[in-house]
Order: C-alpha cells, then sequence, then structure tokens
C-alpha cells in the first residue's frame, strides 16, 4: 500500500535524524495518521461499493417493481392512471385469467379477452425441454471441452476451429434447414423434436468450457496422470469436480437461454401439447385485434414464468458457494 | 475424423522402449490413449455438431444461390444474390445499423458487467445479490422488449413521466430515429448486465488470493492490483465475453421484433431483421440466406481478427 | 459426492433420451373415422363466439373434432405463411383481402364453386352485397363471406361535456383538405394545453398539449389507411388505383392534401404526434385525446374500456360525401389439407345462417350474413350502445369503398409505411415523398 511504503520512507528520515521533535511522539502521530487514512480508505471503498450496489439495485429492480406493480393492476386503469406507484385499481384477475381459472366471458369483465394461456400444461413442457437439453449439452460439451483443452489428438485445432467457426454461425441460419430436417424426420411438434439439435452441444458450450479448461492450473491433473490414472478417469474424477464453478456457471446459461428460447421453439413445438412458456406468452401478448397488448395479463404472465427459473437458481446458487470453497485453488 | 491408432510408414505399428504406439512419419508424437479417450469425448458433440451445424450451414449455402420462395422448387441463380445484396441500400444500411448498435451496446454493457462482477466479489457470499442481479436475465427477450416498450410509452411511460416531473422534456424513445438505436441497446444492456457479470465473476473466483496478498504486501494500490493482476488473468474470460457478446448482438432480434420492427424509418433495420424481413415476409429465402452467409463471413473475420490481436486464448496462470 | 452426482446426471441423460424416444409428445395418430380439422383466427375477441359456432357444429358432426387456434395479428401471419411453406398448413383459416391475391396465385387455396353449388345451406343472396365477391380470384370463388366492417369516430363523452360540445353536433360532421370543416373545429375545441387554454383560443401552445383532440390511429397503419385516411380519401372522390389494379394514384393532389392535412393537425396539436402514438387506442381509452377513428371490430374493445363514456359518430361528410372502406373476411381451405370433405362441412357451416348468428349474438363483429348483423345490432341495443355510426354507411348507397385486393400487396405495405413515417417524423414534403413511393409502387407491375 502507499501509505506503508510512505511510512517506511518517513521512518527512515526521522531515523537520519533529520526533522527536530520526540521521535516517540512522531511515530504515535504517524501510526494514528496512517490509520486513519487506512481507514478512510476503507469507508471511502465501502461507500462507493454501497452506492453501486444501490444503483444497481435500483435500476434492476425497480422495472421489475413496475411489472408486479401492472400484473395487479386492473387493465383499463393502466394508462389511465400511470402516475400512481401503487396499482391504481387491485386485481388479481390478471393471474386468474392466465391461469385459465376463468372462462372466456369472465376474463373478457375482467378487462381481457377471450384466450387462456395454457399455463401449467407450457411450464411443464418448459421443464421437460429445458432439463432435457441442458443436461445433455453441459454433459457431453463438457467432455468435449476437456478433449480440445488438455488432450492431443489429429484434427484438435482444425475442430477446434470449426467448432468456434460455428458460434458465429447466426441462428437464423439454422433455424430454416434445421427446421426442415425435423420435418423430414416427422419430428415436429414432439419433444425430441425441440430437444434435438440442442442436445449434443452448442459452439458457445464447448468453446466457454475449453477456455475455462485451459486457465486452470495443470499441476493437479498432471501428478494425477504420473499416479496412472487415465485421461478419462482424469477428466471425470478430478478435473470436472474440480471445475464445478464454470460448469455450474454453463449449466445456468444453458438452461436459462433454453428456457428463453422463442423462436426455434415457436416454429418447431406450436401444438399446445408441446408449447413452452415463451410460446405461449408470446401468443397471448397479442390479445387485442389493434396490436397494443394485454399489458396486466402479460405482466401477470411473465411473474409466474419468471417464479420457477429463479427458484431453480437460487438453489443452484448456492452449491456454486459451496463447491468454490471446496475446489483446490486458494 | 477418428483417429485410428499412428501407423509407421510400413503400415504396421510400432512400440517403443516404454510400450507406447508412436508414428514416425509425422511430427507430433499422439498417444494413444489420449486419442482413444479423446475420441469418447467428443464424439457425441461432433454427432451434434455434423448433423445440426455443419449440414444446415452447407444447405444454406446452396439456398443462398437459389431463389426459393419456400413453395414452388429452387432456382439455380449462380451468384446473382449476392450481386443484389451489393447493390441494395438497404442492406448497407442493415449493417450499418447492426454495426451502430454492437458499438452502443457492447463496450458499456462489458464495462458494466466487469464493474458488477466486482462488486459481486464484495459480497461474494451473497447469493441473494446475484440472484437480484440476474433476475433481468430470467426474463425472455421477447417480454422484455414488450414490457420497456410500455416503460418507454412517450405520453404515459414512467421513464417520461419521471423525466417530465424533473422538468425535463419527454424522449419519444422508440419512436424517434435519431433515439431508437440506442433504446435498444440500452434495453439489452439492462437485460445482459447481469449475465455478463456472472462470467467476469466465474472468472474472478479462478484468481488465487495469494497473489493479491504478494501484491498488497509489495505496496500495490487497488488500481494497481487490478490492471497489473485482474485484467491480464481476466483475459481468456474477456475474450470469451466480448467475442460472444459482439457475436451475440450482430444477432439481435427478438427485441425489435416485438418494439421497433425495423423502424422508425429503418433506424433498427438490424441485418437479421432486414434478413427475416426478406425471407418470411416476402418469400425471398434465397436472398435472405445469403445475406445470412455474408453476416457469417464477418462474424468469422470479427473473431478471428480479435483473437490474433489479444492472443486471447492463452492464459498466464499455467 | 461429486462422483454419484456425476453418475446421477447420466442416468438422467440416458433416461430422458428414452424416454423421449419412447414418448415423444405432441399428438396422437388419429383414428381413422375421427377428423381433426385445425382452424385458427387472431381475434381474440371472437374466440368465445367461435368456439360457440364450433360446439354446435360437433353436436352435428360428432366425428369431426374443430381445434381452434387463436394467434394475435403479427404471429398470425408469419405462422400461416411458414407453415404453408412447409406444407403443413392448418385446415382452414381465417382469411383477408390483403393477403388473398397472394395466396391465390400460389394456389394454396381449395376452390369452392362446385361444393357451394351443392350446398344445401350456404344462399349467396344471404350475405351483404358485395361481399361474395371479395374472394374470387380468375373466375374461381376461394371464401365464403364471414363478416364485415366500417370505420367510424369514436369520442370521449365525458371530455365533448367539458368542452361545451353538444354529442348531436357530432353527428353530421363536415370535413375537406382546406380548413378542416367542423371536424376540425371540434378537433381545436377539444385539445386542452398544459396552462388550460383550449386549441380554438388564443395562447395555445402546440407545444404543450396536455389533452389531444383526436388520436390518428397511428398503430398499424398500412398502405390502405383503413382506420387512418381512407375515409377522408374517398370523401375527395379519390381512388387507390386504377381498374386493373396495376397503377397507383399515391402521388394524386387528392391523396397528398389529406396527408398534408392530417400533419398539419399533428403541427398544430390537435392531434397526437407520430412519435408520442405508442399504443395510441389505449392512450384514447386513457383520456389522452377525446376522439379517435377505428373499425367496427374494435367496439367491444373500446366498450369495456371506456363502458358509457364512449360514443360513436358517423365519418365526416367530405365534399363527395361519406365515405368508409368497407371490409369483409372470408375463411380459407387449404388446397393441400388432409381432409377436405371435413373442412369443407366445417366451413359451409361457418358460412351458414346459423352459424353466424351465433356469432352475432355474441355482440362483436357484424356477420357477413344478414340475420347475423341483425342479431349483433340487438345485442348493442340491449347493452344500451347505438352502433348505427357503423352501420348507416353499410346499408345506404355509395357510402363505403371497397378494401383494395391487389397483388404485391405485402410489398406496397413496405414501400408506403416507410414513406409515411418520412413525412410524419423526417419530415419529408409529402407530395415529393408519395409521389417517390407512388413511382416505386407502379414499377412494382
Amino acid at each position: 500500500m502507499s501509505e506503508q511504503r510512505h511510512s517506511s520512507d518517513k521512518e527512515h528520515r526521522a531515523g537520519t535524524g533529520q526533522s527536530p521533535g520526540n521521535s516517540y511522539e512522531r511515530t504515535m502521530l504517524e501510526a494514528e495518521t496512517k490509520l486513519r487514512t487506512i481507514r478512510a480508505e476503507r469507508i471511502r471503498r465501502r461507500l462507493i461499493t454501497a452506492m453501486g450496489i444501490g444503483v444497481l439495485l435500483f435500476v434492476t429492480l425497480v422495472p421489475f417493481y413496475w411489472m408486479v406493480r401492472t400484473a395487479l393492476t386492473f387493465p383499463p386503469e393502466i394508462f389511465r392512471n400511470p402516475r400512481s406507484i401503487l396499482p391504481p385499481q387491485w386485481t388479481l384477475g390478471n393471474f386468474m385469467r392466465v391461469l385459465g381459472m376463468v372462462s372466456a366471458e369472465e376474463a373478457v369483465a375482467l378487462g381481457g379477452t377471450g384466450q387462456a394461456l395454457g399455463f401449467f400444461r407450457s411450464l411443464w413442457n418448459s421443464i421437460i425441454v429445458t432439463a432435457t437439453i441442458t443436461v445433455g449439452q453441459v454433459f457431453f460439451s463438457a467432455c468435449a471441452a476437456y478433449a480440445f483443452a488438455r488432450l492431443r489428438f489429429p484434427f484438435r485445432d482444425g475442430l477446434f476451429s470449426l467448432y468456434v467457426a460455428a458460434l458465429m454461425i447466426p441462428m437464423m441460419v439454422l433455424v430454416i434447414p434445421n427446421f426442415a430436417l425435423i420435418h423430414e424426420l416427422g419430428w415436429l411438434n414432439t419433444y425430441r423434436g425441440i430437444v434435438a439439435p440442442f442436445f449434443f452441444m452448442t459452439p458457445l458450450a464447448v468453446f466457454f468450457m475449453r477456455q475455462f479448461f485451459v486457465s486452470i492450473n495443470k499441476e493437479l491433473e498432471e501428478s494425477a496422470y504420473l499416479d496412472g490414472a487415465g485421461r478419462l478417469k482424469t477428466a471425470f474424477r478430478i478435473v470436472f469436480p474440480m471445475s464445478m464453478p464454470a460448469i455450474l456457471t454453463a449449466t445456468i446459461i444453458v438452461a436459462t437461454t433454453t428456457w428463453n428460447e422463442y423462436l426455434w421453439m415457436l416454429v418447431v413445438g406450436r401444438d399446445r401439447a408441446v408449447r413452452v412458456l415463451t410460446v405461449a406468452l408470446g401468443i397471448f401478448r397479442q390479445q387485442t385485434p389493434q396490436g397494443a397488448p394485454d399489458w396486466g395479463g402479460l405482466m401477470a404472465g411473465t411473474m409466474l414464468a419468471v417464479v420457477p427459473i429463479t427458484i431453480v437458481f437460487l438453489l443452484l446458487g448456492k452449491h456454486v458457494v459451496n463447491s468454490i470453497g471446496h475446489t483446490g485453488f486458494r | 475424423m477418428a483417429s485410428q491408432v499412428p501407423s509407421t510408414a510400413d503400415g504396421g505399428q510400432r512400440r517403443n522402449s516404454t510400450g507406447k504406439a508412436t508414428v514416425v512419419r509425422k511430427e507430433r508424437r499422439y498417444k494413444g490413449e489420449e486419442v482413444r479417450a479423446a475420441l469418447y469425448l467428443i464424439i457425441p458433440s461432433l454427432i451434434g455438431f455434423t448433423v445440426f451445424f455443419f449440414y444446415p450451414a452447407l444447405r444454406n449455402v446452396y439456398m443462398s444461390l437459389t431463389d426459393w420462395d419456400m413453395l414452388t422448387d429452387p432456382e439455380f441463380l449462380g451468384v446473382q444474390n449476392y450481386v443484389r445484396l451489393f447493390e441494395d441500400r438497404f442492406f448497407w444500411n442493415s449493417l450499418r445499423v447492426t454495426v451502430m448498435y454492437v458499438i452502443y451496446n457492447i463496450p458499456i454493457q462489458t464495462v458494466i458487467g466487469l464493474g458488477i462482477a466486482l462488486l459481486m466479489n464484495q459480497l461474494k457470499n451473497s447469493t441473494a445479490f446475484r440472484g437480484i442481479i440476474l433476475l433481468p436475465w430470467f426474463i425472455p427477450n421477447v417480454v422484455v422488449g414488450l414490457f420497456w416498450l410500455m416503460l418507454l410509452n412517450p405520453l404515459v411511460g414512467p421513464v417520461n413521466l419521471t423525466l417530465e416531473a424533473l422538468g425535463l422534456d419527454r424522449i419519444q424513445f422508440l419512436m424517434l430515429p435519431q433515439t431508437a438505436l440506442p433504446s435498444i441497446a440500452g434495453i439489452n444492456i439492462w437485460r445482459h448486465m447481469g449475465y455478463v457479470a456472472l462470467l467476469f465473476f466465474a472468472g474472478l473466483q479462478t484468481i488465487p488470493n495469494h497473489l493479491y496478498e504478494a501484491a498488497r504486501i509489495d505496496g500495490a494500490s487497488a488500481a494497481q492490483s487490478f490492471g497489473k493482476i485482474t485484467l491480464p488473468l481476466l483475459r481468456p474470460v474477456m475474450t470469451f465475453v466480448v467475442v460472444t457478446s459482439v457475436i451475440g448482438s450482430f444477432q439481435i432480434f427478438d427485441t425489435v421484433a416485438v418494439t421497433t420492427e425495423g423502424g422508425p424509418m429503418r433506424s433498427t433495420e438490424v441485418m437479421i431483421w432486414f434478413i427475416f424481413e426478406h425471407a418470411f415476409r416476402r418469400f425471398n429465402m434465397g436472398y435472405g440466406a445469403a445475406a445470412t452467409m455474408v453476416l457469417f463471413v464477418i462474424l468469422v473475420g470479427f473473431t478471428f481478427a480479435y483473437m490474433k490481436i489479444t492472443r486471447g486464448s492463452e492464459s498466464h496462470l499455467g | 459426492m461429486i462422483k454419484s452426482l456425476r453418475l446421477v446426471a447420466v442416468l438422467l441423460v440416458v433416461f430422458l433420451f428414452a424416454a423421449l424416444m419412447a414418448f415423444g409428445g405432441g399428438q396422437e395418430e388419429e383414428v381413422t373415422e375421427e377428423v381433426t380439422i385445425e382452424y385458427i383466427l387472431w381475434d381474440s375477441a371472437q374466440l368465445p363466439a367461435y368456439e360457440a359456432v364450433a360446439e354446435a357444429f360437433m353436436e352435428r358432426h360428432p366425428q369431426i373434432t374443430i381445434d381452434i387456434d387463436q394467434m394475435g395479428w403479427g404471429d398470425y401471419w408469419d405462422d400461416l405463411t411458414r407453415r404453408l411453406a412447409i406444407g403443413d398448413a392448418p385446415d382452414v383459416w381465417t382469411n383477408h383481402v390483403a393477403f388473398f391475391l397472394d395466396f391465390a396465385e400460389r394456389g394454396q387455396m381449395m376452390e369452392l364453386d362446385d361444393r357451394i353449388a351443392e350446398s344445401d345451406i350456404i344462399d349467396l343472396d344471404a350475405f351483404m352485397p358485395g361481399l361474395a365477391d371479395l374472394f374470387v380470384y380468375d373466375g374461381a370463388t376461394y371464401g365464403l363471406p364471414k363478416d364485415w366492417d366500417t370505420v367510424a369516430v369514436l369520442y370521449n363523452r365525458d371530455h365533448l361535456a367539458e368542452a361545451g360540445i353538444d354529442e348531436a353536433e357530432l353527428e353530421d360532421l363536415t370535413w375537406n383538405p382546406d380548413d378542416g370543416g367542423t371536424l376540425q373545429e371540434v378537433m381545436a375545441r377539444l385539445s386542452v394545453d398544459a396552462d388550460g387554454n383550449r386549441g380554438d383560443e388564443p395562447g395555445f401552445d402546440p407545444d404543450n398539449v396536455e389533452r389531444y383532440g383526436m388520436a390518428w390511429p397511428f398503430d398499424g397503419m398500412s398502405a390502405w389507411g383503413q382506420t387512418q385516411f381512407a375515409h377522408f380519401a374517398a370523401s375527395l372522390g379519390w381512388e387507390f388505383h386504377d381498374e386493373d389494379g396495376e397503377e397507383f394514384y399515391y402521388d394524386d393532389p387528392k391523396f397528398v392534401s389529406v396527408i398534408e392535412w392530417m400533419r398539419d393537425m399533428t403541427d398544430a396539436g390537435y392531434a397526437i404526434p407520430f412519435e408520442d402514438s405508442e399504443s395510441v387506442n389505449e392512450l384514447f381509452v386513457a383520456g389522452e385525446a377525446s376522439l379517435t377513428t377505428d373499425g367496427s371490430w374494435m367496439i367491444g374493445w373500446y366498450l369495456d374500456g371506456m363502458e358509457d363514456n364512449l360514443g360513436f359518430a358517423r365519418l365526416p361528410r367530405g365534399p363527395e360525401g361519406r365515405n368508409s372502406m368497407f371490409n369483409g373476411l372470408s375463411d380459407a381451405i387449404w388446397s393441400g389439407t388432409d381432409h377436405p370433405d371435413a373442412a369443407w362441412k366445417w366451413v359451409e357451416f361457418l358460412a351458414s345462417p346459423e352459424a353466424q348468428e351465433i356469432v352475432g349474438e355474441h355482440g362483436v363483429v357484424f356477420p357477413a350474413v344478414e340475420s347475423g348483423t341483425e342479431k349483433a345490432l340487438a345485442v348493442y341495443e340491449q347493452r344500451g350502445v347505438d352502433v348505427t355510426a357503423y352501420t348507416d354507411l353499410a346499408f345506404e348507397e355509395d357510402q363505403t369503398h371497397l378494401h383494395p385486393i391487389v397483388e404485391n400487396a405485402t410489398d406496397i405495405d413496405a414501400i408506403m409505411e416507410d414513406a409515411f413515417e418520412r413525412i410524419w417524423l423526417a419530415p419529408e414534403d409529402p407530395a415529393t415523398e408519395l409521389r417517390r413511393a407512388n413511382e416505386e409502387i407502379n414499377a412494382l407491375f
């Protein structure tokens, strides 16, 4: 720290007797100043941190609050009383409509229109699709990533470049041909059709984990290898557990991306039997014939859609923290 | 692709004194066991890659050379679509808009994300904080776009009401050509900053604490620690973040699709929207495919250029 | 612990994959005699009505199940075109004139003439005049009329009362492109700025308007301006295009004057500017403006938001009288359907007086069969709502003009939307911009 250097300077000068006065008092004074400066720095840092956190929370949460407020407002009032911070006219009607708990006529009376969201079915579909894709993709991508990062084999770099190049393939490029392929296989509107293109890998997952594997310390692996463990064992028993933070991060990313995927799900999984939540919400949005969305219903639907994944994250999140403690890193 | 146990020039295997098969002809030495392990590890991803990435990509190239309206048979055109693209001022416009968008989006998003990650680091044990910051990212793009449409409503949206309450003029965010694109960028920054932060945060955890301690003992300031330790060691993560963010930004679609649909006055007509319009609304699949190929080339070029410039695939830890 | 996690993960993967392979999800294959017909529509307000129709139909035809799906306007057409491309289109879809010719040229709809001739239920005379001809291409019929709509002026009664305007004044509004007629007077009177000055009072500040007289329904404005400008232009005697539909007249001075006047109104502070018109019909309901123009299919929606506070008035009378755009929907059968007979039965029923009366009873739209419209009117009357502003024009001669049915509709839309944006926002000179757009459109043919 700069103060330390500074003070050692001062001590040095004091020791050569350049300044007059009681050296003991001087030392005490210097110590006090040093302490004050350190404290000041600490307070300043805490203040900046607190301010940063405050601003961040505000910017992130206020829109959510507004979402909640809108979800609880009787639809015609949403624009009529835009300034009121609390819902101008409380109602649980939006949630009831979204959960399909009311008939079409009742829905209209509650300020919405005739269609129900099919919430529970599409929630279940989202869970199935997301779980399958996440488990498959993360696992197989991690395997491939390890191979690229740590093993040497013919065409390794060429193949990896190919995978990375695929990263840059805009999704739109693949949607149509893949859709045609799924259709030709007769897998449209089935779970396997929806899941297939994402089940084995995405370039992103492989790239991300490979970058991570490359950056970790080789020592543990090499010692295990010297102890006679095979490559596969090294991978599964040592490297993967050590890489839990990255793997878990990858899991979260894949799960959330899949949960939020819209275009592909819309194209391949249109049937109510397999429709996922984003598609159901998207279809729900353009309720009124003229195009202005049913804000109340939409916000209620969104809130319901966010809840499951927030729970999952909170559970997984704890695991992340724990595994950081258990890795070989200090 | 399956790598065979490497053979010698005479076609047979040769084992040296340590019992490992070696290649005599090639320069590199591949260990059989390594290659086999690699095989098992890679095959599933290879299946997925070939069937769902490689083959469709090729098919798309073929489509770009045809005139196909999705209903009748494709008609071979050679490079006509590309010539037409070159002369299409709206295509160049979409390219310009997309680049502008990336410039608005990435630097701010990356800096904010890094800042948030540092904040997260101060609160390492607070999962709640991380969860909250990540919340926007859990919402589908479709809904985020619609939702901000309401918030940014010129007459009755809370943002403008606040501006007016502070005595400022209202801003017609998504309705004016000058402000629409920055607004879209802002929406996406709001949604992604937590995600970017999470990536940086994971990267920060891999930096061993003893390096910081050593630095402190040597008398380094916080800023110096940051510059000499954090940043360089974050390079692989930074590469990953920048490359994937830029690639992702180039492909922005959902938000535009639900808010501005390319308007006003094409100020938010990003490339994917241009392609979507031509492919799905004007039945011009071949033309759209050609545009996607151009986009692809751009992204490839960018990635290699970036990797070369920063040599970001290396880490400084090992 | 970690090791068992790995194991669990692997087992999970294997299990899920097996499950997917085994079950696959999605619909079961249909049993031989039972047939499911897929039907789609975009207006969610009409969903209850059509569900009731489907129930009535299914009672009569127990082996046929009608599966109705609703998607919003934008998604609806995207989805339909995609599905047609892949060869997996719905059996029957709600069709709109704007897309009709494109579908017809590509042979995507089933011809209905023979079946119509043989049908006992269909009576072509029972439909409102003009509707049956809308969906004819090259001499063949591809759709039966479903409903019709016109446009009228909507007003906020409280605002009128506040401004001291008698509702009777709105019964005979006049309009012309020079001074805007009584319509402009009313618009000015109803506009209030932040200081309380009305539009027709000195000191009115167009930059600081608190409440606008008019909300031009800019949301979703297409090349046809069905609820925005078609009536103004038509009341000047203007037509969209020539007889063949290959030469357009957007550069005609009459049309230019309409657009110029509309823009003058936003500049004057009497109408909500284009850039402020996000979710404009919500704004009207919320009271940000006192007047708007919209189609009869929206009646229910506005009523739900405003209830008694809503009034309807006929479109203003221009130099050549009143003239609303008149449109009708139909139901189209996919030419590639697996169940042509069942699909026809459904479409036949939809076009029957019985079905259309059910629709009319829900009071959401005006069905094409006259008896259906009568039912709808009765429902409105019961609700205490006077919709003659819409129906008067339809029942009298020469007060409506048809929605244009042309080729290249999508391209024309794109060109005009572009042109309008530049006129409102840049702002470009309407005459030059419209001339340029018109040339582009004509070049398409």
